[in-house]
């Protein structure tokens, strides 16, 4: 503990010193044309060139740029110079090439695992390049299915670092994170019927959030963590619900006869965008979570709509489409403005309300992939092994 | 009116009981070790993690507190509802051995993306509740949903429950107590054929039957 808040200040300090590097940082962030070129309207891949860098801080620090939105070119055809070294610690530059001034210098302390190093780097250069909060650091959960079988996970965005956190040889489903914690929810088959667990990723420690007969599932915590919208089958019909975090105090939201799925919450709390086959087949809602009539979203031509999820910043809602093949699409909310973006589904947003996380099928089986909404670049991620499914970010 | 009545009690139990949990740790899970020791800021401030209340929950694993369960007294006449069928007592089924070869025959095959029950399908309903009805008081009958791969799945996990449960509306229709049926969804996670194509898809579109043996 004391180690790592010597870590931290040091990181500080080094962060703060090394601001040195760079005299015209802030200047060029807010007087810089070309940063404002890449700002947040543009869809072409911005061009950046690597250089100095090495084996895992190398292949880190490519990644998360590239997830971001970048494309690594040579020097003559890049926008901006990345140079650094990673001998011991990393240190990185970023050169703006038209106007030849430095727009970011970060060095970071020794000690730090590198591929953090990089990690850091990489939303240090997020936050110059694209005004976004940085996303490398952050943390997934996920359903992996072996057999007959299926565990949840925790990772690292880019599936490093992955850790088994339930062993009850049976299924698991709907991960989905409480906002700014590390503990998560799900449904776990463990003692035969599908039930809602909590469980915190510190301590281990599980409870039981629902269990009665039928079907519990698709826990979605409220961005404030004190209620939980999911659903539960024991009116008679899988109904939308919402309780406190700790499963008292439910609240049946829908009673129609035909099933509702997959809730998801707005920013601002006041609402829940589901599924629902009311109409005889999927389609998005909304409805309040206090209660009230739900109302049909419209998705301007998208069908069979489901597994909506709302992006942190309130402004677009994901959600798959099946069209022949599963879509992800993205819901522009205040102009009704639908984009079909790539093949995949079950899509969630990263904290920075521009990358999503996507299942897509891959042969006899999922893979996990990261998808720039921008660009609409995709990424895999190739250290995730296995059949991995039902993605959740962590923000 | 009854029902409405019931329904508040149902919910003021639930508000009720809804305070305790079951805590859960140890066996099967794996804290994350080490994990307050990433040195490096995380992008959402992360808030202390709050105290479980101690000594709450029920010991065992299977008591688990949270509003139910209760005994529904008008189970089985609150069919055809807007909303459905009451679920049935979770307990009653706990940890009960299944029979699945009783009804291997009768499984039932349903259309894309529907969980109406086919005339081609009403026959097998009709040999599950004669079967149900002859055997004796002790055994029940475990409805599995199931569904092909061309739905997410969250909506196939709904829509497999929405199947099993137009199965146990039908038998019910038929005269089997409802408080003897309990469904079960597993969505796409358990295909019969792992195929992809049309023949895959239909067989896999489907509710299953056990008998619910009683605990040895």
């Amino acid at each position: 503990m004391k180690n790592n808040f010597v870590s931290l200040t040091l990181l500080a300090i080094a962060v703060c010193s090394l601001a040195a590097l760079a005299p015209s940082q802030g200047r060029a962030a807010e007087n810089d044309s070309r940063i404002r070129v890449v700002g947040r309207d543009d869809r072409q891949l911005v061009k950046i060139a690597l250089s100095g860098f090495t084996g895992e801080a190398l292949t880190t620090l490519k990644f998360d740029l590239e997830v971001i939105g970048c494309a690594v070119t040579s020097a003559d055809q890049a926008l901006f110079l990345i140079t650094g070294s990673n001998t011991d610690h990393l240190e990185g530059r970023v050169q703006d090439k038209l106007t030849q001034t430095y727009v970011l210098g970060k060095a970071y302390p020794a000690g730090v695992d590198i591929r953090k190093q990089a990690h850091k780097f990489a939303d240090d250069i997020a936050k110059t390049l694209f005004k976004m909060p940085g996303i490398a650091l952050t943390k997934i959960a996920y359903k992996k299915t072996r057999g007959a079988t299926s565990e949840l996970y925790i990772s690292d965005y880019d599936g490093h670092n992955a850790i088994q956190i339930t062993s009850d040889n049976s299924i698991v489903a709907a991960p989905a994170w409480v906002p700014g914690r590390r503990k998560v929810y799900y449904t776990s088959y463990r003692l035969g019927n599908p039930d809602i667990y909590s469980q915190d990723l510190d301590t281990g420690e599980r409870r039981v959030v629902a269990r009665y007969s039928g079907l519990l599932t698709s826990p979605s915590i409220s961005p404030d963590g004190s209620r939980v919208a999911m659903i539960l089958s024991k009116a008679g019909s899988p109904d939308l619900w919402v309780s406190d975090a700790s499963g008292g105090g439910l609240k049946q939201l829908t009673t129609t006869h035909e099933d509702e799925s997959s809730p998801c919450w707005s920013p601002d709390e006041r609402t829940i965008c589901f599924t629902s086959r009311a109409s005889q087949r999927a389609a998005l809602y909304t409805i309040s979570p206090d209660g009230g009539a739900m109302k049909r979203l419209s998705t301007s031509g998208a069908i069979n709509c489901t597994e909506p999820d709302w992006s942190p910043d309130g402004k677009y809602i994901t959600f798959t489409s099946l069209m022949g093949t599963f879509q992800i699409c993205v819901l522009e909310v205040a102009t009704g403005r639908m984009s079909i973006l790539t093949d995949g589904e079950d899509a969630t947003w990263a904290p920075n309300s521009r990358t999503l996380i996507i299942a897509r099928r891959v042969g006899g089986k999922y893979v996990l992939s990261l998808l720039d909404v921008r660009t609409k670049q995709v990424k895999d991620i190739p250290q995730l092994s296995g059949n991995c499914s039902q993605p959740a970010w962590a923000r | 009116m009854k029902r409405s009545f019931f329904c508040s009690l149902v919910l003021a139990l639930a508000v009720a009981f809804g305070g305790t949990g079951c805590k859960h740790s140890g066996k099967g899970l794996t804290p994350i070790p080490n994990s307050k020791a990433a040195p490096v800021t995380p992008t959402t401030p992360i808030s202390a993690t709050p105290q479980v209340p101690r000594g709450t929950g029920l010991p065992g694993d299977t008591n688990v507190p949270g509003g139910n369960p209760l005994a529904d007294p008008d189970a089985d006449k609150l069919k055809n509802g807007e909303n459905g069928i009451k679920a049935g007592d979770i307990e009653k089924f706990q940890d009960r051995p299944v029979d699945k070869s009783v009804f291997t025959q009768y499984t039932v095959y349903f259309e894309f993306d529907r969980s109406t029950v086919r005339e081609s399908e009403k026959s097998k309903l009709e040999a599950v509740a004669d079967y149900m009805k002859k055997a004796s008081a002790d055994k029940d009958l475990l409805v599995e949903g199931h569904c092909d791969e061309r739905g997410t799945e969250e909506y196939n996990r709904a829509l497999g429950e929405r199947r099993a449960q137009a199965l146990r509306e039908y038998l019910v229709n038929l005269g089997l107590s409802a408080s003897r049926i309990q469904t079960v969804s597993y969505g796409k996670d358990k295909p019969l054929d792992p195929e992809h194509n049309d023949t895959a898809w239909s067989k896999n579109r489907r509710g299953e039957f056990g008998l619910l043996l009683p605990k040895p």
